[in-house]
């Protein structure tokens, strides 16, 4: 083939694919609107077109069918016919045989192995299955005349776009990034230069520097309706395989976003589409019992807020069933029934993203294998966005991703440690602390060995940055600066030296070489030209043992893990309780230590309470509530202040003894109802003190509602 | 059969090149910026003209002590080399010709350092001097070793 016919056909196949992309979409709201006359046209142009490419570089199974389904389009066209879900469902057949072909020829310049024979001669069966029509008509029906006049939207949309290499695009970005960094150095030159006329200069060149950049980003940019195309017909077949009728509603397709972001929340997108007709929409009497209309609604809707992009995924179908949530959670061991009990309907509703679970009914084809929800949210939280869900039952559910515009540039706060400045994403950063008086230095806590931060009213274990990179420790300074950083639903605080400021940044990757170093995401360069890194908070916790590197997905059909069906440690607050037995609380649940004399228990209509930092606190003396006898008649004792759903109070107990991480093993034995069973921590068995119950009981001898 | 161009180098006191296809640039001292708990060989990063590059310093990366003189360290030379994971910056001591030879150089004796013999692919005879010719992806291959939290250095 020579160079000129090797031209020709790339573009017959960039032609083609456009072709293809565009029948997709028109087919799907052909169906809907059968008397669209004008779509009708539109797509009988693409058949032809294809047709006769096909017949000029003698691409005899491409011409067959297009012909076929030319013929078919003919007849619905001149009203001979009227379109049916048969003749649809043939037609966007014909589409996927028509883009296996393109595939081939793309890859070897033959039109591949398969027949399609078949389905050519169905199209034609149905071009001819008219009530006067008796026999099947010969294929080669010559083809009525047609108007092929060059499909317009294309034309236009091609006069003003070209594509451009990607990495062409990058390196654009990286000479921009350059002169950036030139334009601040000649920035530092202003104040020292007498003539004005350079300042002015000056000026302009930061002006049209920062409004290059700006645009450079842009050019990154995709409206998300292109990805979005295959959609309708995605919903469509996946309705027809579950026997209902679903339309999709594509809003804000214009809405821009790095394309690596759209390549990213691409399958979280289709996993909750999925969803959305699998388990979301009703079957059509379902709907109609309820006075809905037959046909279900899904939205798909992208929209800019607050320098993010939300994108909704919202349908009119039967609603979460927040009773069955509840009861599945209890039965996959997510939730004691206590806890569930206590839990509001949102909250339950956020069950469905834990790993493992699934209220599926039945394991359809399309869903409901028990991967699903867990995955979607861990895939966009790990592109720095958020999922939300809320539902009304009968009404329908609503999805909401929060992605950023772009993963190029992320704020991030700029910290320093041992002299070098580090990055750390925005979305990761919760808190800053900034301690410089010994009482501000309070909410530090250490026990046997580890520090903890007080944060919102909880414990959070306190890393120090330098340890963890193994670099040298720090010397004794006044103010000590705590980042309270999120990874995932873990929440800790990390000390640095000192903190710069929240910038943005552009992220570009490290090296291979650097592979084995987990707790840098990238690097990015500052304004003075230097490189910093960027801080891959989830490494970092990993590497500090805070979580345990994420397994691999759980097989298919396998069994739900029937104990703990978390992959992450709890931290467990161990001490010892009446004659050297041991017993452990979540240190999650746990807001301080402090020592407290018994004689100071008061007895109030509420119980026994206690006067502490100014506030009454409900106390629970552990021993007495187990029924056995106190350590020591020690007057000082521990109290551990704990924050229940409803309450704080704190528990009397005998000696701090650890804090362990160690993976829970609840025994299946129950020595006493205010256990949730015994782990073996540190070798030695150890009962779960059970808080839910502990404060029912106590709370309710109170006479106290809960 | 093309001749073989060898861009040479001088590491401790001993005398290297590179595949002159390889070699994109020479650059002088850069700031660099230290990667904690990257293998020992890693310099750190440097920017170069917009592009995050990793910097391999050739002496621990090929079993040379440390020069003595810290001061004299940021000085160093510094080639720009494409391999097949990218691209790298190898500090060196002191950058010297381009050379050219007709045919392949002589296989490495089992006698050479460990560390050498993982990267060497042909030795030549220059001036009466031996000439290492180094393999660039394999020069940046550096391994797994992780710091762990203790700070002691393992070998994965």
């Amino acid at each position: 083939m020579s160079v000129d016919d090797d031209e020709l056909l790339q573009d017959f196949l960039t032609e083609g694919w456009e072709c293809l992309e565009r029948l997709e979409r028109e087919l799907v709201v052909l169906e809907r609107e059968p008397g669209d006359v004008a779509r009708l046209a539109s797509i009988f142009r693409c058949f032809h077109t294809l047709k006769g490419s096909a017949g000029f570089f003698g691409f005899v199974k491409l011409e067959a069918l297009t012909h076929a389904g030319e013929a078919l389009l003919a007849s619905l066209r001149d009203g001979d016919l009227r379109l049916d879900s048969a003749m649809t469902s043939a037609l966007l057949a014909s589409v996927d045989a028509v883009r296996s072909l393109l595939a081939a020829i793309e890859a070897d310049r033959s039109e591949g192995s398969l027949e399609h024979g078949a389905l050519a001669s169905e199209l034609t069966r149905l071009a001819s299955g008219g009530p006067v029509a008796a026999e099947p008509g010969p294929v080669a029906t010559p083809s009525p005349p047609i108007d092929a006049g060059p499909p317009e939207a294309l034309a236009a949309h091609a006069d003003t776009t070209i594509r451009v290499d990607v990495t062409l695009l990058d390196r654009v970005m990286n000479l921009v990034g350059e002169l950036v960094l030139a334009r601040n150095q000649i920035l530092d030159f202003v104040p020292r230069s007498k003539d004005p006329a350079f300042a002015v200069a000056a000026e302009r060149l930061a002006v049209l520097t920062s409004d290059l950049q700006a645009r450079v980003l842009k050019t990154r940019m995709q409206p998300v309706g292109q990805m979005w195309n295959k959609y309708p017909r995605l919903v469509r077949d996946l309705a027809a395989t579950c026997g209902k009728r679903v339309e999709l509603r594509l809003e804000g397709t214009d809405t821009e976003l790095d394309r690596t972001v759209i390549e990213a929340i691409k399958d979280p997108l289709t996993h909750a589409l999925r969803n959305a007709v699998d388990h979301g929409i009703e079957r059509p009497y379902h709907r109609a019992a309820a006075g809905k209309a037959e046909q279900g609604r899904i939205v798909l809707r992208a929209s800019h807020q607050f320098g993010q992009v939300l994108i909704e995924i919202v349908d009119d179908g039967a609603g979460l069933d927040v009773a069955r949530i509840r009861q599945r959670a209890i039965e996959r061991g997510l939730l004691t029934p206590e806890r569930a009990a206590l839990l509001g309907d949102r909250d339950v509703m956020q069950m469905v993203f834990e790993p493992g679970f699934s209220t599926a009914e039945e394991v359809t084809r399309i869903s409901g294998r028990g991967v699903g929800m867990d995955v979607v949210k861990t895939n966009v939280e790990l592109i720095g966005g958020t999922v939300a869900l809320s539902s009304e039952r009968g009404r329908g559910t609503v999805l909401e991703f929060r992605v950023p515009l772009t993963l190029a540039i992320v704020p991030a706060l700029v910290v320093t440690c041992a002299g070098e400045r580090f990055a750390l994403p925005q979305v990761n950063v919760q808190h800053l602390l900034r301690l410089e008086t010994p009482e501000q230095r309070a909410v530090i806590e250490e026990l046997s060995g580890s520090r903890f931060v007080r944060h919102e009213g909880r414990l959070q274990p306190l890393l120090d940055m330098r340890h963890c990179l193994s670099l040298p420790p720090a010397q004794e300074s006044e103010a000590v600066h705590v980042v309270v950083l999120q990874a995932r639903d873990h929440v800790f605080g990390l000390v640095v030296d000192g903190m710069e400021d929240l910038t943005e940044i552009v992220v570009k990757p490290l090296g291979k070489e650097l592979d084995a170093v987990r707790v840098f995401s990238g690097a990015t360069i500052m304004g003075d030209g230097r490189v910093a890194l960027i801080v891959d908070v989830m490494g970092l916790a990993e590497r500090a043992d805070l979580i345990v590197a994420k397994k691999d997905a759980p097989a298919d059909d396998g069994p739900p893990p029937t104990s703990s069906a978390t992959d992450t440690l709890e931290a467990l607050l161990v001490f010892e309780v009446g004659q050297g037995g041991r017993m452990a609380v979540p240190m999650s649940a746990v807001t301080r230590l402090e020592t407290v004399d018994r004689r100071k228990v008061e007895r109030a209509l509420g119980g026994e309470v206690i006067q502490h930092r100014g506030e009454i606190l409900s106390i629970i003396d552990v021993a007495r509530e187990l029924g056995t006898e106190r350590a020591s008649d020690e007057m000082v004792t521990t109290m551990i202040v704990c924050d229940h759903a409803t309450a704080s109070f704190g528990l009397l107990v005998g000696r701090i003894v650890d804090v362990v991480e160690d993976v829970i093993v609840a025994q299946r034995y129950a020595p006493h109802d205010l256990t949730r069973g015994a782990a073996v921590l540190q070798g030695k068995v150890t009962d779960l003190l059970d808080l839910d119950a502990l404060a029912r009981r106590r709370f309710a001898r109170a006479g106290v509602a809960s | 059969m093309k001749p073989l161009q060898l861009c040479t180098f001088v590491v401790g006191d001993v005398l290297f090149g590179i595949d002159v296809d390889r070699v994109l640039e020479v650059v002088g001292p850069m700031l660099v910026t230290p990667v904690p708990l990257a293998a020992r060989a890693v310099r750190g990063l440097l920017n170069l003209r917009g592009q995050i590059v990793t910097a391999i310093d050739a002496r621990a990366r090929l079993g040379f002590e440390p020069p003595e003189d810290a001061a004299h360290d940021d000085r160093r030379a510094a080639i720009v080399v494409r391999t097949d994971g990218g691209i790298v910056c190898v500090l060196i001591d002191e950058i010297g010709d381009l050379v050219s030879f007709d045919a392949p150089g002589e296989a490495p004796p089992p006698t050479m350092s460990r560390a050498l013999r993982a990267v060497v692919d042909g030795i030549f005879e220059l001036d009466g001097r031996l000439l290492l010719q180094i393999e660039a992806s394999k020069f940046a291959e550096l391994g797994a070793q992780v710091v762990p939290v203790t700070g002691e250095e393992v070998h994965a």
